[in-house]
Parts: structure tokens; sequence; C-alpha cells
């Protein structure tokens, strides 16, 4: 399987709409970030792909086919939603062999050595775990599971520093010795910026930009200056939004930089991955729960 | 070797620029291999794809090679190609800025001079 | 499809091991019983008798207390809802054979306890005695029944199950009680068909048939229905 494809993608639960014609592909071998804010439709749009829920409306395409989601798609496909789709009395280890048993492929030996590198203990119950350790149990079973699209959901959720780091490393390590594709659906952003390739946002349930890292940071730029400075530089130009700080003013802007004539006045940066974000999502107050 | 990205520059371009300060610091002497993009990539969380961007830039400018099945190694007289890239982006960015800026501010050629003496005394 | 697996994974429910622990209690309190002198207890039953009542409630509720656990299980491997469904309907034929055979012994070993092997067997639509050289055909008359009912139950209690992810609790409680009285009915079909069959002027072997199709089908077709697309819940 090279790619999947969801075309025209709708989703509602009762009255409210989740996911709204969502048209998105994931290529093989590339690092994803699907970015929103809380809401913003990215666990069901992952849920969707692994047949946790069914969309309202809309196909899934694997190589441009459209398909029934049966076990062999699925077997090319890890996620892992809420841990305690898992029995929570039973040990790690026992998990790790159940998941064994339903997918061949997965990587019984890897995931032990995670484990014990990430200082969970093996035999206990995913009851007995932490949130953060719950996190890692996720994110270990995905990366040991072989697959070839992998599916991450708030993989650093209750993190520490220090583990976000070897986790990042893993990621990376794994990713390097063979590669496969990772989609990290997070609303934390700034981490993940260096190590994504290819960035989806999701707003209220539609997708508002879905290109590569490297044209979505040149797509725009900074202007900061004198409030009257930037007011009269921005006007006639795509602004995306604006943030003030008393007489002080940055605004953020789609299209290439003009910087012609007013270096004095103006001072022009680089938009960041968390700049875009906020800008993109921070129009109407989103679901912050 | 420490990297510290800003977000002001792309990140590829930032790795470069280490790369470069390592080998005009001597800390990749001439001949001496460099790490692989994996390791790049691991080490410094970064995508491979940008790490391979970064080091292909040096690639281009032929600062280090790819020894096939081996790895990369920085090229013989990479240190002076460097050093004079890194001289005449010194005239640009410092020197013609300063020569700008002294015009605006009226200030003749001989007084700059003079400040320039002062500033290498002390 | 990975039908080999899934199957294996939802016959070791801890639900499939109580059912030997249950006939095991059966046997032992009936031979105490017997033991301790007091037959009256020990009637064998009738094809829908109480023994196999407490059979039905016994694999309703642990069905339907466990799909949902394996739903979510299987769904978080991988393991497409197709290859669940067809999972579960072999599994329910797999134990309905098993429970209605032991039923079947239970209910022999109950008469030979009591000693009434030749008034016991009746044909319940002709009644007239069974001979002992019919004796093998009217066991498996009554494993039929019995294996049928208990088929049926489980694809109830799998419907349920399904079903009960989804509706807001009015529905639920109304569901609940129309199964009970489905369930009543079933139990006691003996009484039901004859009291259906004089009502509507059938006979009452095709009037067996006809509401036992269409309880059937429809258990079968309602479980498969409300599993095809079932959300997981969190």
């Amino acid at each position: 399987m090279k790619k999947i494809t969801l075309s025209g993608i709708s989703k509602s639960f009762g009255g409210s709409r989740a996911l709204e014609n969502v048209d998105l592909t994931f290529e093989s071998g590339k690092i994803y970030g699907l970015l929103g804010r809380n809401g913003a439709g990215k666990t069901t749009l992952l849920k969707i792909l692994y047949g946790i829920l069914y969309p309202s409306s809309g196909r899934v395409l694997s190589d441009d086919k459209e398909i029934r989601i049966n076990d062999n798609f699925l077997g090319n496909l890890f996620y892992v939603g809420e841990p305690d789709y898992f029995p929570v009395e039973t040990s790690l280890r026992k998990l790790f062999s159940e998941t064994k048993y339903f997918r061949p492929e997965f990587d019984t030996e890897y995931a032990l050595s995670l484990t014990s590198l990430f200082g969970l203990d093996s035999s206990k119950s995913l009851r007995s775990l932490s949130t953060g350790q719950r996190t890692l149990f996720k994110d270990i079973l995905a990366l040991s599971s072989g697959a070839s699209f992998i599916f991450l959901d708030e993989p650093i959720l209750g993190l520490d520093a220090n583990r976000r780091d070897i986790l990042y490393r893993t990621i990376l390590g794994k990713y390097n010795e063979s590669p496969f594709t990772i989609v990290i659906s997070t609303h934390l952003i700034e981490e993940i910026s260096s190590i994504v390739e290819h960035v989806i946002i999701l707003h209220e349930g539609r997708v508002v930009r879905d290109e590569p890292l490297d044209s979505l940071l040149a797509s725009g730029y900074s202007v900061s200056g004198k409030k009257d400075a930037v007011r009269k530089y921005i006007s006639g130009k795509s602004v995306m939004g604006i943030d003030a700080l008393g007489g002080f003013e940055c605004a953020y802007i789609l299209g290439a930089r003009q910087e012609n004539g007013h270096q004095d006045e103006l001072e022009f940066g680089r938009l960041s991955l968390q700049k875009i974000f906020v800008q993109m999502t921070g129009s109407k107050g989103g679901d912050d729960k | 070797m420490e990297l510290r990205f800003e977000e002001e520059r792309p990140i590829f371009l930032q790795l470069a620029e280490q790369l470069e300060d390592g080998i005009l610091s001597g800390a990749f002497p001439e001949e001496s291999q460099i790490p692989s993009t994996t390791e790049i990539s691991v080490r410094f969380k970064m995508n491979p794809a940008t790490a391979l961007k970064g080091i292909n830039l040096l690639v281009d400018d032929g600062i280090i090679y790819k020894k096939r099945g081996l790895g990369m190694f920085v090229s013989e007289g990479a240190v002076e190609k460097l050093s004079d890239k890194r001289k005449e982006q010194f005239f640009e960015r410092f020197v013609c800025s300063m020569i700008e800026e002294a015009r605006r501010l009226g200030i003749s050629e001989s007084d700059m001079i003079g400040m320039i003496r002062r500033g290498c005394a002390s | 499809m990975k039908l080999k697996p899934t199957l294996r994974f939802i016959m070791g429910d801890i639900s499939i091991k109580i059912i030997p622990l249950y006939y095991l209690a059966s046997i032992c309190l009936y031979s105490a019983l017997y033991f301790t002198g007091d037959t009256s207890g020990l009637a064998a039953p009738d094809v829908f008798g109480s023994l196999l009542a407490s059979s039905f409630f016994l694999i309703f509720v642990l069905t339907a207390m466990t799909a949902n656990r394996s739903l979510r299980f299987l769904v978080q491997v991988g393991i497409s809802r197709d290859t669940i469904i067809v999972a579960n309907l072999l599994r329910a034929v797999i134990l309905s054979a098993a429970i209605s055979m032991a039923d079947r012994l239970l209910s022999l070993y109950m008469t030979f306890l009591t000693g009434g092997f030749s008034q016991k067997y009746i044909d319940p639509v002709t009644e007239f005695g069974v001979s002992d050289s019919c004796f093998p055909y009217y066991l498996l008359f009554e494993f039929s029944l019995g294996f049928g009912c208990i088929l049926f139950m489980i694809l109830l209690a799998l419907f349920c199950s399904m079903i009960w992810i989804r509706l807001k609790l009015l529905y639920k409680l109304l569901f609940l009680i129309l199964s009970l009285f489905i369930v009543i009915i079933y139990t006691d079909t003996y009484y039901g068909i004859d009291f259906i069959a004089e009502s509507v002027g059938y006979d009452p072997l095709m009037t067996a048939v006809v509401i036992f199709v269409f309880f059937f089908g429809s258990a079968l077709i309602s479980y498969i229905l409300s599993a095809r697309r079932v959300p997981v819940r969190d």
C-alpha cells in the first residue's frame, strides 16, 4: 500500500458536525503533523481511518481504489485510541503477546526493549499506569507494530521533557531504519516542528492547511514595528492576523516578502509553525475542553 | 557539537552553518568523516529530509563529499574555501552595512578608518 | 480475514469458562438431591422446561456482558467488523451446539436418577408416547430445538449489546422489556405456539416453523445490521 486517501469525509454526531468534507492523502514514508486545537476533529479523523467510527459520508481509498475497511487494510495501519480499549487488568507483557497474536509483524522484543528504555515495568497492569505511562504504552505499541502507516494521537500527553526527548529520538531512529508513514496528531506544536515533513491543520472540522512544512513556512512572513507604520505597510496585503502590544504591532502576512524601503521602521521575520497555527485556528474561540 | 536552532531561519540552513563552524574550528578536520544524516536526524531531533537538505548545501559548495558506502567526508581545502566564503560574508554583512550607516551619519572615510583602528587597539 | 485468531480470542473469553462450571454445579446439585432422597425436585424438564430456561438466561447475560469488551479489543488490534461478525456467528453456533448437547445430557441424567425413562418421552406435537426404537430420533429432535433456541438467544444478546451502545436510556428500557417478552414467549413455546396456532388457525407445526424462522431471521439480521457500523464507545 503506497497511499491512503480520504475523499469528501464528513462526520456528524447527533446535530453537530465533527468533520466537514475532508480530503486528505497520506503517502508512504513521510512524517505528517496533524495539527488542530482540542475538538478540531483530529481524533475523529483517525478513528474513521481505523474503522472505529464510520463517516456520515465520504470514501476511504487505498492506492486510489475505494475500499471497504477490512483486515487487510487495517493490517497496514496502526492506531491506538483510548488505552482502555485494552483489558486494563492485563499486564503489558501479556498485551504485547495478545497484539502479536493478531498482528504477526508485531515486534515483541523491540516493544519490551522500549518498555525498559522508558522505565516501565512490563509485569504491571495497564490499570496501574499513570497518564504519562499510558501514553508511552500507546507509543510503544505503535512503534513496534511493524505497520507501514502509524497514527500517534497525542503521543506526548503527560510526558516530561526528558521522556519526550527520548521519544522523539526513538521515533526518528526507527524511521531512519525503515521509513514508514507516521502521522503525529497533537496540539503541542513547537516541539514537533523540526520532525514533521508535511503539515495538516484542522480547524473546526475542516482542513485549513495541507502542505509541506517548508512551503507552509515560506508562504508568509511577519512584520513588526510601530502601529502606524505596520498599518500603512499591510494595507492591501493579505493579513492572517495581528498581535498588538501597546503601540507596537506584529502582523502576519501571506505572500512573498517585500522589504523595499521599509527596513528602517519595520522589522521582518519568518513565520514559525506555532505562529501560523495560532493565526489559522485562533479566529473563533474553539472548543477548549 | 551543540546545535541550537532559532525560529527565524530555516533549520537546514542553520544546520549547514553549524557544520561549517565545526569544520572551521577543527572539530571536523579535512578528510575526516562527518555524522550521517541518520545520526544528525536522531541526535538533533530533525526530519532526515531536513538533515539531508542541509548536508546537500555543503556538498553543492564542495565543502564535503560522499564516499560511496562509507559516508560523508570533509573535502581537502574545505577550510580555506570556507574562510574565503566567510570573509566575503563578513564584507557583505558587516563592512557594507557599516559604510551605509556611516554615510547616513556623515562620517568620512578617514574618520571611519580611525574608528576601526581605535576598535582594534582596545 | 484474520478469522482464526479472532475466533480463538472470543472463545477464550472468561464467560465461556463459566459454562462448564455451571453444568458441573448442576450435576452436583441434582446428585446431592438424589442422594439425600429428595426426588420431588428432580422432575425431568420438558423440551422448553426449567432446565433449558436457566441456561438461556446464563448464555444471554454472559454474551451481552462480554460482547462489547471483546469488540473494543479486537477493533484496537485492527480486526474489521466483518471478521468480528463472522467470528461471533461461528462462536454462537459452536456454543449453541455445546450447550444444547449438555442440556440434553443433563436432562438424561436427571431422568436416569428418577428412573423415568419410559413414561417421559411423549411427542409434544402428536402426544403419542415415544417407543424405545424412536428414542434416538426423539433425542435428535429435542437437541435441534434446543440448539435453535440457544442460537436465537445468543444472537439476541449480541444484538442487545450492540445497540446498547447506541440507544438512549428510554429506548434501552423499552427494548429490554420487549426482548424479555419475546424470551418468555419463546421459552414457553409449547403453550405459546398452541395459543397462537389456535388464534390464527394454522396447524401447530407450521406455526412453530414460521415463528422460529421469523424470530431467528430477525435476530440474525438485527445483529448483523447493528454490528456492521457500530461505533466503539470510549
